[in-house]
């Protein structure tokens, strides 16, 4: 709205009005801009923390070798690949949990349930989202652990197994929330011409709304794994923190993240060396993580239905 | 022709249909998983918190406990012994004192302090019939002396000097005596002497005296040496009491001691600064997205970096904080860094709740200011912002509760303190979260339980938070 200037004296702007606008503008645009300061800082600290890192450590080393011991006073060796590995392990344990049971409760609520049941349902979904991951941690190391000691005898009390299986619980919310509103958006008119053709519900699901709503599942699959990497609560809690190499599901590993708490926990004195890890483990995890999320965004934009 | 073509067609239907039906199902079944596994969850957390009534009721009545192992054997046999003495306590007033060891609760032997707690629970009066004895060996035994024989060159243990007051001497030890076998235990020394007392209590179903064989002057004697004492300590069990304790007690090395005062208020403080800081500069930024931002190459980089950063882990924030705020700009880790780490943890989070909230007010009023005259700042400030104001708060609480639970963040931040004190602005602190974590990694018996009900206390504020939202939404939300 442009202010026509005006005519009559009275409706004159008072003095300083249009300074006093400037300025509130100016505030508003600063707290925008915040977003950008903020992602210029990150940057900039891993950049310059991984440069002391780099000077000393080949980038050939920290991404092929493969033993992880920043601690060990005599021979230390800087190899990433037990945490990546770690990372990874425990990423795809959680994903087999989440994708399936995520992606077919979002079937359910926007195809199948009744308004009613979607009331009852929807909440637990929530609820299951809003629980503190210490809280999960919990959960895979008292009940989780033990559980699955009953089948598989040596399973040790430290797993990546288990860390990775409630992990995955606690992204079906995620992955269902997401999916289900792209599933959702499909519109009616497409599953009417399946079902005017003769399909059954299963095979409109199948053949038609799940391929005009891919892209945006593919989407949450996505952010769903970039969560799953950039966890660390249940992870520290459940899964051991020691580095071990070949890893393996039923013993202790570490993960990308862990290595990050541990530092923190641990009693190096600031400046010692094993503070620049964390900027080179930090600036990998981000590096991981933007690239999913970008990724997932472009995939939106990129292969979205449009319809109407 | 026709007519078995059409039965085929009928058979395939009926197989669709069944498919159809069957995928229906299983989709359902996932909604039960999840509703299995929360319930599960929830059960499993409510069960491992149930002791805290009786562990809160023991140190109260002075019996702060550990669980000790006696290695024997090449076996590991645990025992309970006092760790803390509390003076004036139920306990102390009955004579047992810091080290003592409990054998039994009634007539049951208890090898673990979890014992004792599910003993309290299930006790039908208020007094706790319990059988100890001394952690201090010469109040039995007096002092022993380990001694070579003369003729064989074996190891035996002699009395080398025993008060009259002492257990031994009431039941016809003397100095001089050498304590061969205790029941059937062969002593072989002092300290594993009293160990032998408490393994040959812990057999017997019942408190009473235990067989001492002695040498005297050559010959054996048999002694019964009542070594163990018993007494009826009276027990408190309130689950209002225990709550309260448990709420406003410090952190101990005793589970039975320890509580979550300094974390709650450092949870409180956290929360309520971030808040402080989330609320403007989320708003603020919403605002100038919403009502102000032209469609330039600018404000398109800006809502991607925002949206990037909503997913972002929170442990970068934490490397973030902890490089720029507590070392470059040497605030140190302290809870007001903290909270202004969080509160970059939440932004875009708070933004884009804001900015959803702001996108429901149509457009009509924004007009109806501005034909009145008012500048674009006062059409935000006294018609936008009011309005949207129940959708913005509601989203910065749900955000908040993702602050609440928080403990990845807080740990490179330094919450992770044994504190005996309460938090304020520029201490060192801790949190909710990281108090859980802390409690999860200690071994005692016990603190796997208090780790349960701090996890329903972080739970129910989370809950009272969730609650506050939806009464906000219900409260204030129009439909235009």
């Amino acid at each position: 709205m442009k202010k026509s200037t005006a005519s009559q004296p009275a409706l004159h702007a008072p003095p300083g009005r249009y300074l006093k606008e400037r300025l509130i503008q100016g505030v508003l645009f600063a707290c925008a801009f915040l977003a950008v300061v903020v992602t210029a800082i990150t940057i900039w600290i891993f950049l310059s923390g991984s440069g002391i890192f780099f000077a000393k450590v080949s980038l050939w080393e920290f991404l092929g070798g493969t033993r992880w011991a920043p601690t060990d006073i005599s021979t230390p060796s800087y190899g990433a690949l037990p945490l990546i590995m770690g990372t990874l392990i425990i990423t795809g344990i959680a994903l087999l949990v989440a994708l399936p049971i995520g992606l077919l409760s979002a079937i359910y609520l926007s195809e199948f349930a009744s308004e009613r049941v979607r009331k009852i349902a929807k909440p637990i979904l929530e609820i299951l989202a809003g629980i503190p991951t210490v809280v999960y941690g919990y959960f895979a190391l008292l009940f989780v652990t033990p559980l699955l000691r009953s089948v598989l005898p040596d399973i040790q009390f430290w797993n990546a197994l288990s860390a990775g299986i409630v992990l995955g619980i606690a992204i079906i919310p995620l992955v269902s929330s997401l999916s289900e509103d792209v599933i959702y958006a499909v519109p009616r008119s497409l599953r009417e011409g399946a079902y005017a053709l003769g399909a059954t519900q299963y095979e409109t699901i199948r053949h038609v709304v799940l391929p005009a709503a891919l892209s945006g599942i593919a989407a949450a699959f996505i952010l769903a794994m970039s969560r799953a990497i950039g966890e660390t609560m249940i992870v520290a809690i459940a899964a051991g923190r020691v580095p071990t190499w070949p890893p393996d599901l039923l013993k202790p590993l570490e993960t990308l993240t862990v290595h990050i708490v541990n530092v923190a926990t641990g009693d190096a004195e600031a400046g010692a060396f094993i503070w620049a890890t964390i900027f080179a483990i930090g600036a990998l995890l981000f590096a991981i993580t933007l690239l999913l999320n970008i990724l997932s965004y472009w995939i939106v934009r990129r292969f979205r239905e449009q319809y109407e | 022709m026709s007519a078995q073509t059409l039965h085929i067609e009928r058979r395939q239907l009926v197989w669709r249909k069944t498919k159809s039906t069957f995928f229906g199902s299983i989709t359902f079944s996932t909604i039960l998983i999840s509703l299995a596994l929360l319930v599960a969850l929830i059960v499993y957390i409510l069960i491992n918190a149930r002791p805290l009534m009786a562990m809160r009721a023991a140190s109260r009545a002075g019996l702060v406990l550990s669980t000790m192992v006696i290695q024997w054997d090449a076996k590991n046999l645990p025992y309970v012994i006092i760790t803390d003495f509390i003076p004036e306590s139920a306990a102390a007033r009955a004579g047992i004192s810091e080290f003592d060891a409990i054998i039994h609760i009634g007539p049951e032997s208890v090898y673990r302090s979890a014992q004792v707690w599910e003993a309290i629970a299930r006790l039908p009066s208020d007094a706790l019939p319990i059988g100890w004895i001394s952690g201090d060996p010469s109040k039995i035994f007096g002092d022993l002396l380990p001694q070579m024989d003369p003729q064989t060159g074996a190891l035996r243990v002699v009395i080398d000097y025993l008060p009259e007051e002492s257990l031994g001497f009431q039941a016809g030890l003397r100095p001089g005596d050498i304590v061969t076998h205790i029941e059937d235990i062969p002593v072989t020394g002092a300290r594993q002497a009293w160990e032998a007392l408490i393994v040959a209590a812990q057999r017997r179903a019942q408190p009473g005296p235990l067989t001492v064989q002695i040498e005297r002057d050559g010959e054996l004697f048999t002694i019964a040496l009542p070594a163990e004492q018993t007494a009826q300590i009276p027990i408190q069990r309130s689950w209002w009491r225990a709550i309260w304790d448990f709420l406003t007690s410090y952190d101990s090395n005793s589970p039975e001691k320890a509580g979550l005062a300094s974390a709650i208020v450092g949870s409180l403080y956290l929360v309520g600064l971030t808040a402080l800081f989330a609320l403007p500069l989320g708003v603020g930024a919403a605002i100038y997205l919403e009502e102000y931002a032209r469609r330039n190459w600018l404000t398109e980089l800006i809502q991607l970096l925002i949206a990037n950063l909503a997913g972002v882990p929170s442990v970068i924030y934490g490397i973030i904080g902890l490089e720029i705020l507590a070392r470059a700009l040497k605030m140190d880790r302290v809870l007001i860094t903290g909270s202004l780490t969080m509160t970059l943890l939440i932004l875009p989070m708070v933004i884009i709740a804001a900015r959803e909230a702001l996108r429901t007010i149509p457009d009509s009023i924004r007009h109806a200011a501005y034909a009145v005259g008012a500048t674009r700042w006062q059409v935000v400030r006294s018609h936008v912002l009011p309005y949207a104001l129940p959708g913005i708060l509601t989203g910065l609480i749900i955000s908040l509760s993702r602050a609440m639970g928080e403990a990845a963040l807080l740990i490179l931040l330094g919450a992770f303190q044994y504190l005996t004190f309460l938090p304020t602005l520029g201490s060192y602190f801790t949190v909710v979260p990281i108090q859980i974590f802390t409690w999860i990694g200690e071994a005692k018996d016990g603190f796997a339980n208090i780790a349960a009900a701090a996890i329903i206390v972080l739970l129910t504020i989370l809950l009272a938070m969730n609650a506050l939202a939806i009464f906000l939404r219900m409260k204030f939300q129009r439909r235009w």
